[in-house]
């Protein structure tokens, strides 16, 4: 229906993604606004499975479009064939690689405006509206689709957006989508998988981040920016620079060619600030850096700059935040 | 004659740029403050085509013109001295090749040392022989279908890293040096031939200076280059040539030091203001920039003529050497005084610069040997006959 | 074996701290360069044909006729040949419109793999990659750090939120690769030198059978505000104590704001 509100569920073994939550909570709250349905396209393996319980989370119907193991981009047919049906306002798909895959076969496919990754959306008088942030972080701008354009508009909305509800205790009608007539992404399969051991922490979800940069010299010198991250319940990232020099591995680089992240608190520790990390962090909520070079660019955005060596400052730290937790 | 940089001159320097901020200038205090010499970085200038400028297209090389060899120096030597003396060694040992080889001896090592797989260094200088090339006192003995060489060599840059080298050595000791000394291409794993020790010096502390020694080291008769007797001239139009090199590191060295100023110097506040802004600074930079650019200009003038064979090559490859290398130890030593403490010590880059562009003064021909090169050629331009 | 890379020059990015542009004649400023994040294509392209996985690499732009050097660059980096889709109703294009006619002069081209880089962060941009297999109804294989080529099929490496999985695909795809394929090349001075010689066509729309009509439309977003982002409170600073008084200073700042 016009008004509708559609989202893109990715489940993995029958769990759905923290994304797929945020997304159903976002598009209930729209649906809301737009006075429609806010409806969950689900796919991955084992979506059939709990595709239902979206509705706990503000889906009133959820569509399966596959629940495979293929890759998600396999599943896009099927994507753009219930996007055809729906004739909704708006589809809010997660600004991650398979939400990104999706999005740009719907946008070819059906000629939609895009929009994002944005930080904020909501339907005003019947239209979609998104914030953005541009590149400086300086300016916030407001977007609308041009009148008259195709629906629904696409958008790429980024972690931490919108927060999921405890979950209440609606369940959403389930229906399949037809199978789709065969297609080039149907051939996209995964070769080999290669789950790394669970010790890595999917930075996108995290609260509190502890990032490092070239300041941290190296491999042994992301052992007191754990023990920080421990104390406080957080995961670590680092920057691109740290990444490229093999100190830590790439699924924690924080930064515009790596991971977005929002979390509450992120602290950078031996991180200059450069635009393409700030990118990465600039929407979480404080920003503490900590760094010997009084000029650093983390500085100016920066809540609280602390100028100093990170080697002495957070093992000092971790010390008195574990001392005012009495442990 | 005129000359003016071309688009491509312009783009060279620009590629010789990026390499040179991005993997080179970092790289340079390490190399100071180890004295080692930077095998990754001439891998990196052998891999982008830039040990083979001086080479023609058949052996490998890009052939570049003059003015484009000295602005690939220029760029390395504006991030690191050290750095550049991998290219100028690279022409210098081969300059006697080039002019007085064979084509089967060019055939022979060129390709190798345009691809800079194999690295070459000029042996003329001995303890007792700096300026007074004509006292040197190495010998080489034929003996039948070899020639035996016997003596040794000091301040040889890269000595201890080449793989081959042109050595000068006497082959007929009672006709002196001037007519009895000839040119010879000596293999570095030839038995005899050693490089006992490195100087430990001022500045382009990772440019290795070897002292060399040759006990008993025979070559083929065919290793010879030109004709026995023809060394000094060979070296003399060697230097002739190669000399326009340091003209152009010494160019590289200062626009570095005048770089360094004066983004320090906009940085820097002290009584309220930038320092850049008082105009006992800015009469400084003034006078530290056009005399760069004097000097590179000069340098370009005389590499216009090496490319034309101009008959006063010689007046006009020592003019660009003597105010290039003076310019370089001038503008580095303001540029130290510019950055007051800061300049003294190593973590900024310009007490480097200064120790390294005293060398532009010294080798390849000291300043004095320049003056009376122009002075020569000046005179006898001026129609005065010269005395005794 | 074919790849074509899909390039996009953009104004080089501003004032570096160099102040030696005295050194040029007269250039009045914007210098053109690569896209940074298309020389991880070019450069995961330019390896495919050094191991031998693949024949040729063709470069592909769409822009003004200037974008002609971003392409020279590209050559002097290696591969074989260029193709510039240039046309003055191609002037303000949008995404889509940018999708359409690479999707029709890769049609025309039909590589193996047509290959990306990871595209600006911006939404419309960063979809490209993926709209044009979807128009050309092509498999896609996205954010790679690493591509491979053989036996009639393509894979990328892709990280996952933890670890990561090899996607493949048979041939033909469209692929794009994300900065971790690693330091792309210099060109070297042959590079440099070569890349003159090699072929550059120019094609118009009319070339790839297209018109301006087929494009037109504009953009189908506008922005309808812009301001400055709420004006943050000043950094708070911490600076000359020792690390215990710091850390005593820095949790007390987290204790304030309920952090910990």
């Amino acid at each position: 229906m016009a008004n509708d509100i559609l989202f893109l569920a990715e489940f993995t073994a029958g769990t759905p993604a923290r994304s797929a939550l945020e997304l159903a909570a976002g598009a209930a709250e729209l649906a809301i606004q737009s006075g429609g349905a806010a409806i969950g396209l689900a796919y991955g393996s084992g979506a059939a499975d709990d595709a239902a319980s979206l509705g706990a989370h503000g889906a009133s119907r959820v569509i399966i479009l596959g629940d495979d193991d293929r890759p998600a981009i396999a599943h896009a047919p099927a994507a753009v064939a219930a996007v055809r049906d729906a004739g909704a306002l708006a589809l809010l798909a997660p600004a991650t690689p398979n939400g990104r895959d999706l999005a740009a076969v719907l946008v070819g496919s059906l000629h939609l405006p895009a929009f994002g990754p944005v930080r904020a959306a909501r339907v005003v008088d019947g239209v979609l509206e998104t914030e953005q942030a541009t590149l400086q972080g300086s300016v916030v701008t407001t977007s609308r689709p041009v009148e008259g354009v195709a629906t629904p508009s696409v958008v790429l909305v980024l972690a931490n957006t919108f927060t999921p509800g405890e979950g209440g205790t609606g369940s959403a009608d389930v229906s399949r989508a037809p199978i789709g007539t065969e297609s080039a992404f149907g051939k996209v399969t995964v070769a080999e998988s290669h789950p790394a051991d669970a010790k890595v922490v999917n930075l996108e979800e995290a609260t509190v981040i502890v990032a490092g940069g070239r300041g941290v010299g190296g491999e042994e010198g992301f052992g007191p920016l754990r023990d920080l991250a421990a104390a406080l319940g957080g995961a670590v990232g680092a920057s691109r620079a740290a990444a490229d020099a093999g100190w830590i591995p790439y699924q924690l680089q924080i930064g515009q060619t790596g991971k977005v992240v929002k979390p509450s608190l992120y602290i950078g520790a031996g991180i200059s600030g450069a635009i393409q990390h700030r990118v990465g962090m600039q929407t979480a909520e404080h920003v503490v850096a900590i760094n010997r070079d009084p000029d650093a660019p983390i500085g100016e955005f920066a809540d609280l700059f602390v100028v100093g060596d990170l080697f002495k400052i957070v093992p000092a730290l971790t010390d008195e935040i574990r001392r005012r937790s009495g442990a | 004659m005129t000359y003016l940089p071309t688009a491509e001159h312009d783009e060279l320097r620009a590629v010789v740029r990026e390499l040179a901020d991005e993997r080179i200038g970092p790289r340079a205090a390490a190399i100071d403050e180890t004295s080692e010499f930077p095998h990754d970085l001439r891998e990196l200038l052998a891999r982008q085509d830039l040990l083979g400028t001086c080479f023609g297209e058949e052996h490998g090389g890009t052939a570049l013109d003059t003015i484009a060899q000295s602005i690939l120096v220029e760029e390395l030597a504006r991030a690191d001295a050290t750095t550049s003396l991998i290219p100028i060694v690279q022409k210098l040992g081969a300059l006697p090749i080039i002019l007085a080889g064979s084509d089967e001896q060019k055939d022979r090592y060129f390709p190798r040392l345009a691809s800079g797989e194999w690295l070459i260094a000029f042996a003329l200088t001995e303890a007792a022989a700096g300026s007074d090339v004509a006292s040197n006192r190495m010998r080489a003995t034929r003996d039948g279908d070899e020639y035996v060489l016997n003596g040794s060599k000091r301040f040889i840059t890269h000595g201890s890293v080449a793989d081959v080298l042109t050595v000068f050595a006497l082959t007929d000791p009672a006709a002196g040096g001037r007519k009895g000394m000839s040119a010879f291409i000596v293999e570095t794993d030839t038995p005899g031939f050693a490089a006992p020790r490195v100087e430990h010096k001022m500045g382009i502390r990772g440019s290795p200076t070897a002292e060399l020694t040759f006990d008993d080291v025979r070559l083929p008769s065919a290793n010879v280059v030109g004709a026995e007797g023809e060394g000094f001239k060979i070296a003399m139009e060697t230097l002739d040539r190669s000399r326009l090199s340091i003209a152009a590191q010494a160019v590289g060295i200062a626009q570095g030091a005048l770089d360094a100023a004066v983004a320090y110097a906009a940085d820097r506040q002290q009584f309220g203001e930038r320092v850049v802004d008082f105009q006992g600074i800015q009469w400084m930079l003034a006078d530290m920039a056009s005399q760069t650019e004097a000097a590179r200009q000069l340098t370009y003038a005389a590499a216009a003529r090496v490319d034309a064979d101009a008959p006063d090559l010689p007046y006009w490859t020592s003019s660009a050497k003597l105010v290039a290398g003076d310019t370089a130890m001038r503008v580095t030593t303001d540029a130290v005084q510019i950055l007051g403490g800061y300049g003294y010590i190593t973590e900024y880059p310009v007490e480097r610069m200064m120790r390294d562009a005293k060398i532009t003064q010294l080798y390849e021909g000291t300043q004095q040997i320049q003056r009376l090169i122009v002075a020569r050629q000046l005179l006898q331009r001026a129609g005065v006959a010269r005395q005794g | 074996m074919k790849i074509v890379v899909c390039i996009k020059q953009v104004p080089a990015t501003g004032a570096d701290k160099r102040y030696t542009d005295d050194l040029r004649l007269d250039r009045n400023g914007v210098e053109a360069i690569i896209n940074p994040l298309d020389e991880y294509a070019i450069e995961q392209a330019l390896r495919l044909l050094d191991d031998g996985s693949v024949e040729s690499v063709t470069y592909l732009s769409m822009g003004p006729e200037q974008a002609a050097e971003a392409l020279r660059r590209a050559l002097a980096m290696g591969g074989d040949e260029a193709v510039l889709v240039t046309d003055s109703a191609l002037a303000g294009a949008d995404e889509w419109a940018t999708a359409r006619v690479l999707a029709a002069a890769l049609d025309k081209l039909a590589p193996d793999v047509a290959l990306t880089g990871m595209a600006s962060d911006d939404a419309r941009g960063s979809l490209v990659p993926g709209a044009v297999a979807a128009m050309r109804n092509v498999p896609l294989l996205s954010y790679g750090s690493e591509l491979k080529v053989a036996d009639g099929e393509a894979r990328v490496r892709r990280l996952s939120a933890t670890g990561f999985d090899w996607i493949a695909a048979p041939l033909p795809v469209v692929a794009s690769v994300t900065d971790q394929v690693g330091e792309p090349r210099y060109a070297s001075l042959k590079g440099i030198m070569a890349a003159k010689r090699k072929p550059l066509e120019t094609w118009s729309l009319a070339d790839l059978g297209l018109a301006g009509e087929d494009l037109a439309g504009g953009a189908l977003t506008h922005v309808t505000d812009a301001r400055a982002q709420e004006a943050k409170p000043p950094t708070e600073r911490i600076e000359n104590l020792s690390a215990v008084e710091a850390a005593a200073k820095i949790a007390d700042w987290l204790a304030a704001r309920k952090l910990i």
